[in-house]
């Protein structure tokens, strides 16, 4: 792969300076390095890679939220205490992320930054309602993102066919020189469950066709204490579908589907295998919606 | 740019180009070429090395990146005779065409350094990043699991006493057993086991 340059940035300041003089910024570089191969779209770009600024390395536990630094790897954040014991269904979708090589050079900031809809860890952090510290802002997730309609027009989401080089500068709202300090995660409500499901072609390590995140309560009609009989809201995120990550919140299974249909159908002229995704999309939300309000996930079992 | 890293023990200091990819400073500049390319882009496995003890491609890590870190290629396991995970491999037969062997030994390395006693599941998801297109993975599996001796139900011809479930025995495609000279009937099947002599109508 070509490139102008490579900088080891030793601290922020240096990245930032570097980025806001063109750099590309690159962590652990498992998309930068295919995007960049034979194409030699980076000849002329000098690559910053940010995976050792000590800045970005922290995860720091905020009582009612988790801060993530941008260059954490998501082995590390799998491996992670804390993040087992309050944001499970971050750990659980970022395990889904390719193979242990994968996981080993992948950084959640850059998971976040690429953008890509077939991520597992945005649908996560979308329904967790997490937020992105910048080096010059704070701001919502669901901010961070741009519309992508060229996202919709590739089958099978696959990195090595996403249009663009600087995912960030297209796809997101960051500006040249802005960099990802952390996410800021808030630890769901007591009572609150979540499921997570990566619908993939093959049970390898295949990007998702369709991922689902979802993370709600129960209440009890009578009583209003939480129980596990009525639902009393449900978020969710779906990636592989739309141009641009999106929760859907209803209060229930039937008011879901009947939403995500509808968004799905104003879209049936630019999403790339509409016809397969229009029939599994819905009956994967049923079906996940199901397995959540008992308690269960929609992991298939291995024949023993 | 200047980089120093360590391959196999050995200290090295290169002038590498700034997009160079570890796995063409392996193969092209120092000669080891056991580190496999298959897709180039991070799905396959077969370029698995070790980066300070952690599974990683070297087709997607920058080797300007690597600045005082310890590689370990499939040449560094065997200094001094076989690792036991290269025997087992050969010992298992979990091996065919062999691209895919090093980076499956490695990827098996890093799994047991960390956690020497993996459950199946665990060895499963630890060669979930290394495709194998010959061996079906069973056998990498008890390979794995023979180092590690935990976890994993031998395979079927390596257990002493025949396999007893008759529908294991039709579905294994190899003989559980040594031929009898009666045909015997397996019920489940309604077909006579074609180890069994005189038999094998329907084959």
């Amino acid at each position: 792969m070509k490139a102008a340059d490579y900088l080891r940035a030793e601290s922020l300041d240096q990245a930032v300076a570097a980025a806001e003089q063109g750099g590309l910024v690159l962590a652990g570089g498992t998309d930068v390095m295919v995007k960049g191969r034979g194409r030699g779209v980076y000849a002329q770009r000098a690559l910053v890679d940010v995976s050792r600024v000590p800045e970005l390395r922290e995860v720091r536990d905020r009582g009612d939220a988790i801060e993530i630094g941008a260059a954490c790897t998501l082995s590390e954040l799998c491996d992670d205490a804390l993040l087992a014991e309050k944001l499970p269904l971050l750990a659980d979708a970022m395990a889904h992320v390719g193979g242990v090589q994968t996981r080993n050079r992948a950084t959640i900031g850059g998971n976040v930054v690429n953008a890509c809809p077939a991520s597992d860890a945005i649908p996560a952090l979308m329904v967790l309602g997490a937020r992105v510290r910048t080096t010059r802002r704070e701001l919502p997730l669901a901010d961070l993102f741009r519309d992508c309609p060229a996202c919709l027009r590739h089958e099978g989401m696959l990195v090595r066919t996403c249009f663009y080089p600087d995912a960030a500068a297209k796809k997101t709202v960051l500006e040249q020189g802005e960099l990802v300090r952390s996410i800021i995660v808030p630890v769901p409500a007591a009572g609150s469950r979540w499921l997570f499901h990566k619908l993939t072609r093959t049970q390898g390590i295949g990007l998702a066709r369709i991922s689902i995140a979802l993370l709600g309560t129960f209440r009890d009609k009578g009583t209003g204490a939480l129980s596990e009989k009525t639902i009393n809201h449900v978020d969710v995120c779906m990636g592989g579908l739309f141009s641009k990550p999106w929760v859907l919140s209803a209060a229930s299974a039937e008011e879901a589907v009947a939403v995500l249909t509808a968004k799905l159908e104003a879209e049936s002229t630019a999403l790339a295998d509409y016809d397969y995704k229009h029939r599994v999309a819905p009956a994967l939300l049923a079906d996940a919606i199901a397995a959540w309000r008992r308690g269960e996930t929609l992991e298939r079992k291995r024949r023993s | 740019m200047m980089v120093r890293f360590s391959v196999n023990g050995v200290a090295r200091e290169l002038d590498v180009e700034p997009g160079e990819r570890l796995i063409d400073v392996l193969r092209e500049r120092l000669g080891l070429t056991g580190t496999k390319e298959g897709c180039g882009i991070g799905v396959c496995g077969a370029c698995t090395v070790l980066v300070d003890g952690r599974a990683q491609n070297a087709c997607l890590v920058p080797a300007a990146s690597l600045e005082g870190c310890a590689v370990t290629t499939i040449e560094g396991l065997s200094q001094g005779g076989l690792d036991p995970l290269q025997q087992a491999f050969i010992d298992h037969q979990a091996i065919q065409c062999g691209f895919c062997t090093p980076g499956l030994v490695l990827s098996a390395k890093a799994l047991l350094d960390e956690n020497p006693a993996p459950t199946e599941d665990e060895i499963r998801a630890a060669i979930k990043g290394n495709l194998c297109r010959c061996t079906g993975y069973e056998q990498v599996i008890a390979a794995i699991a023979s180092v590690a001796g935990t976890g994993y139900r031998a395979l079927d011809d390596e257990v002493e006493a025949p396999v007893q479930s008759p529908e294991l025995r039709a579905g294994a495609g190899w003989p559980a057993e040594p031929p009898t000279a009666t045909p015997v009937l397996d019920e489940t099947k309604g077909t006579v086991p074609s180890v069994s002599s005189g038999g094998g109508e329907g084959r």
